[in-house]
């Protein structure tokens, strides 16, 4: 599809100057990948309020108002209160901080984790490839909740240590499509093109294989930052995440939100929405990153 | 067995001399991967490139074509023999030995479409064996040599900034000949180089390698199923069977004149490009499939499928003979 682009295009300047590459890229995220741009958008608000939460939030997170306890969103409780007439808004602000903290993290690390185990069992292949692999199927029977529960109970509920399993869960499982993509772009020409003109296993991981699993990568990234989230709300709500009285998404929906939902529906919506719009927009946002970021998709829809 | 070309370690002419070069596969089965045989791919291969010459080995698919010049560059473990580089016998170098030799062998592979990777600009994949091996001083430099480069084989030095996927088959076959002389090689190896390429871009290309050849007194050991291809481009041929060679010789000679059996019947199934000729032509088809390598024929590799077997072809490996111009593997010629 872009064989017949190429030299009938004039308008498209075929060097970018190396400085206007982010306005560039920006540019052509919002043209070609409206959706994706949304998404952008929405992360970049998210990080935002998680960033200067203290700032923003208009009233402490564990400041309680006995005489405007289960109140209906207002303007002065945009988010209403809940049954300790704590405003909603505030926790929900702070809650994006730790939600951020611990997706950005346990995800960041789950990557690192997946691309070290992943290259070294695909690139290297062999007897490597059998050890890790069959670590990888051992660690893999065991139910990830059941691991998380184990640790939370023996060392104590806390960010850290949530972080830590979280990462270890994600990465290992996450190795495996590493390795198959570690595997395919191995057996490539262009790989054996760079191993027969002399260059080292270095070289060939940083120019060959790196790149060409950025795709995979990206989205494994923005996939797992949605999980995570996920999954700490879920530990949340067995009162194995982030202890209270810190409020997380995830503490918000199962603790007050369950209890009193139908007394306040929006003490579950708020932090529902938030979660799913979150999510979502990471996942749109990764995919649009993946296909911008890709040479041959240029000019195309 | 041997090419029978004299002594040549001293020839200063010699490139690369292959002797009795062997690359076995091992068959793995089990749980285990234990190695139950061993399927002979490449089966005491052995012959010579001289400096500035076009040696092209043809032969069917599956016949060794790829794994003799991948064993050629070690790029393939190899079972025994000897490869000798510029008389420097390089078959048991280790990886580190044979990285500074390797600026000197490059290769062009068949498919350009996956030879070039597709996140790379294309300055920065010619530039790749520089950057490997550490060409250049500075970088400005670099980037003439990149440009010089691009304009030797046809392209247009601006188009540095552009991916691989921006250009056409031929002009990525160009692309993989630019990388390919960067480092100022001595022997390319064209695996298939045109195969993939339209018959007019073929042409291009093929004129391309010869221009290039003459101005930089290239070696090429081009691999190619395609005859015609071969004809007008090689100074000698190989035809290879079943993992070893039946008969070397000078292009004209072999194709004017074939003498094993086999050579006669592969040029035999050449189609003719006159419609009205070919309609009067029969191509008589080799008899049978190609046997299994897992159990390779004794004696000579083609007494099954050979019109003109005799009974010691099917028992006795044939020596190479003198015939003519060409050096032929076959009970037919030789001492009578």
């Amino acid at each position: 599809m872009n064989e017949v682009n190429m030299g009938q295009n004039p308008a498209v300047p075929l060097l970018v100057p190396r400085k206007g590459a982010l306005y560039s890229f920006i540019f052509r995220l919002f043209k070609e990948k409206p959706l994706g741009a949304v998404g952008g958008v929405i992360f970049l608000l998210f990080l935002f309020c998680g960033i200067f939460a203290d700032v923003l939030a208009p009233y402490g997170m564990n400041e309680t108002n006995m005489l405007r306890r289960l109140e209906a969103p207002s303007l002065a409780h945009p988010m209403g209160t809940d049954h300790l007439g704590r405003d909603v808004l505030s926790r929900i602000l702070i809650g994006a901080k730790l939600s951020m903290i611990v997706g950005f993290l346990a995800a960041g690390m789950a990557t690192v984790v997946s691309i070290v185990l992943g290259i070294a069992s695909g690139y290297f292949g062999k007897r490597t490839d059998m050890v890790i692999q069959r670590f990888v199927d051992a660690w893999m029977t065991f139910p990830d909740l059941i691991l998380l529960i184990v640790v939370v109970s023996m060392i104590g509920p806390g960010i850290p240590q949530i972080v830590v399993v979280l990462a270890l869960l994600y990465g290992i499982a996450g190795s495996r499509i590493i390795r198959g993509s570690v595997v395919s772009i191995r057996e490539n020409l262009h790989t054996h093109a760079a191993q027969s003109m002399g260059a080292r296993p270095l070289h060939i991981l940083c120019y060959h294989i790196l790149p060409n699993i950025m795709p995979v990568v990206i989205v494994l990234f923005t996939i797992r930052v949605g999980a995570v989230i996920l999954t700490e709300a879920g530990l949340s709500f067995l009162g194995l995440g982030v202890p209270p009285p810190a409020p997380t998404w995830g503490s918000m929906l199962s603790g007050s939100g369950r209890t009193y939902m139908y007394l306040g529906p929006w003490l579950a919506l708020a932090p529902g929405l938030c979660l799913t719009l979150v999510v979502y927009a990471i996942n749109v946002f990764g995919d649009a990153l993946r296909d911008l970021l890709d040479p041959r998709m240029k000019g195309s829809r | 067995m041997k090419e029978p070309v004299s002594d040549l370690s001293k020839d200063n002419d010699i490139l690369v001399q292959v002797e009795d070069l062997k690359v076995h596969f091992p068959i793995a089965e089990g749980v285990f991967r234990r190695t139950v045989g061993w399927v002979p791919v490449v089966d005491g291969v052995s012959f010579v490139l001289r400096r500035g010459e076009t040696f092209s080995l043809v032969g069917e698919s599956g016949c060794g074509k790829s794994t003799t010049a991948y064993a050629m560059l070690r790029m393939q473990p190899v079972t025994s023999g000897r490869i000798l580089f510029q008389g420097e016998d390089i078959t048991h170098y280790s990886p580190s030995r044979m990285r500074p030799l390797r600026r000197r062998m490059q290769m062009v592979y068949q498919d350009p479409f996956g030879s070039l990777n597709p996140r790379m600009k294309v300055g920065s994949i010619i530039g790749e064996p520089l950057r490997v091996h550490k060409l250049f001083t500075d970088k400005a430099k670099y980037k003439e040599r990149i440009g010089e480069l691009m304009r030797l084989v046809g392209l247009l030095p601006e188009m540095a900034d552009r991916y691989p996927h921006e250009f056409s088959g031929g002009q990525r076959q160009r692309i993989a000949i630019a990388r390919a002389l960067a480092p100022d090689p001595d022997l390319i190896i064209c695996d298939e180089a045109v195969s993939a390429l339209d018959v007019s871009i073929q042409a291009q290309v093929l004129n391309l390698l010869m221009d290039l050849q003459e101005q930089l007194n290239l070696t090429y050991f081009f691999i190619a199923h395609d005859l015609s291809v071969v004809r007008h481009f090689s100074h000698r041929v190989a035809v290879m069977y079943l993992g070893r060679m039946v008969e070397i010789g000078p292009g004209n000679e072999l194709f004017s004149n074939p003498r094993h059996p086999y050579t006669q019947a592969l040029l035999n199934a050449v189609p003719t490009p006159h419609p009205e000729v070919e309609s009067h032509f029969s191509h008589e088809v080799i008899a049978g499939e190609v046997p299994s390598l897992r159990n390779p024929p004794k004696g000579c590799r083609f007494h099954p499928r050979c019109p003109v077997a005799k009974p010691e072809c099917s028992h006795v490996r044939p020596e190479w003979a003198e015939e003519g111009g060409t050096t032929v593997a076959c009970h037919l010629y030789g001492e009578r």
